[in-house]
């Protein structure tokens, strides 16, 4: 289990990095133009974090800290658990 | 709340700063405790410095992924896109790659002192790779991280003091909360190996 999840993100990681180097490209330009394309986009989620000022960036941000700590303690004491069995 | 600067369209997702930063701070202590404990091993000889190294980079790792998806979601609403062509981004995700691969690495071996010295040396090596990929490099090249190509953004002056007032307790919380969670990690290592620690 341990062995798959870790082979799962090192491929999840290695992706963006290919892609990011496939398009060499000039880089403010680019998010620039993307920024100001996307400022006017619509959609539920873009309109959700937008809104207030953009405050649910941040909101989402402490969600994802919180959701990362908590698996990874939920993961370790399901360790500590099978160990306790064993005992 | 406090009141924090409104700069170009970062509005108030100015405000990530006080933990997407903290992440990273946390990040790079446990990689020093982690590189630490590996050239102890390489010393000594002694396992327990290695459940210590890899427990650290464990959740070192752990504390990377958090900041780079809190990273990713705080540019797709500022920079425009989740992956950008920023440097300090693509070497960040190199450099949390070769940790990753630290991890893995560990997993392929059975024998446990063969395990502890080769991941030892690899450790050193990964540690050598992440302070010029994350902190020399992204300095260097134009980027769209504030502080790139000048001194650090937190020791400059283009933080505003608000920021700092919270920033500097946050990184000290931060990084106290990984420590713990890295000797939580190591106890429970240290009693999986109980036999062969002891014996």
């Amino acid at each position: 289990m341990a062995k798959r999840l870790s082979y799962l993100l090192l491929v999840c990681l290695m992706l963006p990095i290919t892609a990011a180097i496939a398009q060499a490209t000039d880089t403010a330009r680019v998010v620039n133009e993307v920024v100001q394309q996307q400022n006017t986009e619509t959609g539920p989620v873009n309109e959700f974090f937008r809104s207030n000022n953009k405050i649910y960036v941040a909101v989402g941000i402490l969600v994802i800290i919180f959701t990362c700590i908590i698996l990874y303690l939920v993961r370790l004491d399901r360790r500590i658990g099978k160990l306790e069995k064993e005992n | 709340m406090i009141k924090v600067p409104v700069i170009g369209n970062n509005q108030q997702a100015a405000r990530s700063i006080f933990f997407h930063l903290p992440m990273w701070m946390s990040m790079y202590t446990l990689f020093t405790i982690s590189v630490v404990n590996s050239v102890w091993y390489l010393a000594t000889n002694d396992l327990r410095r290695d459940v210590r190294a890899s427990s650290s980079a464990s959740v070192g790792v752990l504390f990377g992924v958090m900041g780079f998806f809190t990273g990713m979601l705080w540019a797709t609403y500022t920079w425009g896109g989740t992956i950008v062509n920023d440097p300090k981004q693509m070497t960040t995700a190199i450099a949390l790659t070769i940790y990753m691969a630290y991890l893995v690495l560990r997993l392929s071996f059975t024998d446990l002192d063969k395990r502890a010295r080769v991941s030892a040396i690899f450790n050193v090596f990964a540690f050598a790779l992440l302070i010029p990929l994350t902190y020399i490099i992204p300095r260097m090249v134009e980027s769209l991280h504030p502080g790139s190509a000048s001194s650090p953004g937190f020791s400059s002056q283009d933080t505003a003091g608000t920021i700092k007032m919270v920033l500097w307790p946050a990184f000290i919380g931060w990084t106290l909360l990984g420590i713990w969670i890295y000797t939580l990690r190591a106890r429970y290592k240290r009693l999986v190996l109980k036999n062969i620690l002891h014996g």
